[in-house]
């Protein structure tokens, strides 16, 4: 058995809940670290901030799976539709830090949504990701048929694109941070792009 | 501070105060911080939508 196996049938014996779990707490961490100073004089800027983030790097995380197996072997396909949703759910939060607690007013937050091009981009993301979360579920791969459930998937290579945009226009002036967020999205949506055949010499 | 003009990547409308937690309010953002009777002359003849 190649080290490969040897982690996938180790893989396959854990169960997938606890990372659910586990994966719910960093909001409320940051909500608790708010209410205790933890996140300066700041706090809502703070939390969006953090959220933000979050879900871009977990958005990260679902994009590795595939090119994880494809150049080590090893996989994680099993736990990428729980890294997905976890994604998703800080995005969600993201989103709500910055309508409820952030803007406020819904007057104001319409006009954001037209007015200021990261906020447009930010939404659209979101907007593209909301599908792929309510499709999330075995029953709706079956209803749809595994070639369309894939097909409307893909969205979540523009939505990341979109994202690290987001990121970009939200700091002022040009920062190296969102850009590397930007350049690791390309890397992972490029590595998808190559030939079939340079899998064998990787993994051999 | 205008809140009549916007900065490019905000509004100046309205404005939280820094340092009321998660719950603090917006509140609408006063002409020139609040000091208009005092300071509004100052500004005489300037553009206040090129210098907001």
């Amino acid at each position: 058995m190649t080290a490969a196996q040897t982690i996938n049938a180790r893989l396959r014996k854990l169960p997938i809940w606890p990372f659910y779990v586990i994966g719910l707490l960093p909001p409320f961490w940051y909500l608790y670290l708010g209410f205790t100073g933890g996140l300066g004089v700041e706090p809502i800027k703070a939390l969006e901030h953090r959220l933000g983030l979050l879900g871009l790097q977990m958005l990260a995380a679902t994009l590795m799976v595939t090119p994880i197996q494809r150049f080590t072997g090893v996989s994680l396909l099993r736990f990428r539709r729980m890294l997905g949703l976890i994604a998703f759910y800080y995005i969600c939060m993201h989103l709500l830090a910055w309508l409820v607690l952030d803007v406020q007013r819904p007057a104001a937050i319409l006009a954001d949504i037209v007015k200021r091009p990261y906020v447009t981009i930010g939404m659209a993301s979101f907007l593209m990701l909301a599908p792929l979360a309510i499709t999330s579920t075995d029953g709706s791969i079956r209803r749809m048929g595994a070639m369309a459930w894939r097909r409307l998937h893909r969205l979540v290579y523009p939505a990341v694109i979109l994202g690290a945009a987001h990121f970009i226009l939200v700091r002022k002036g040009v920062q190296i941070e969102p850009l590397i967020y930007l350049g690791l999205f390309v890397l992972l949506l490029g590595v998808r792009t190559l030939p079939r055949t340079g899998r064998r010499r990787l993994a051999a | 501070m205008n809140p009549n003009v916007d900065h490019p990547r905000w509004s100046q409308a309205s404005e939280r105060v820094i340092g009321g937690g998660f719950f603090a309010p917006r509140i609408d953002t006063l002409m020139f911080n609040g000091y208009e009777d005092e300071v509004a002359g100052l500004y005489d003849g300037m553009d206040l939508s090129e210098f907001f």
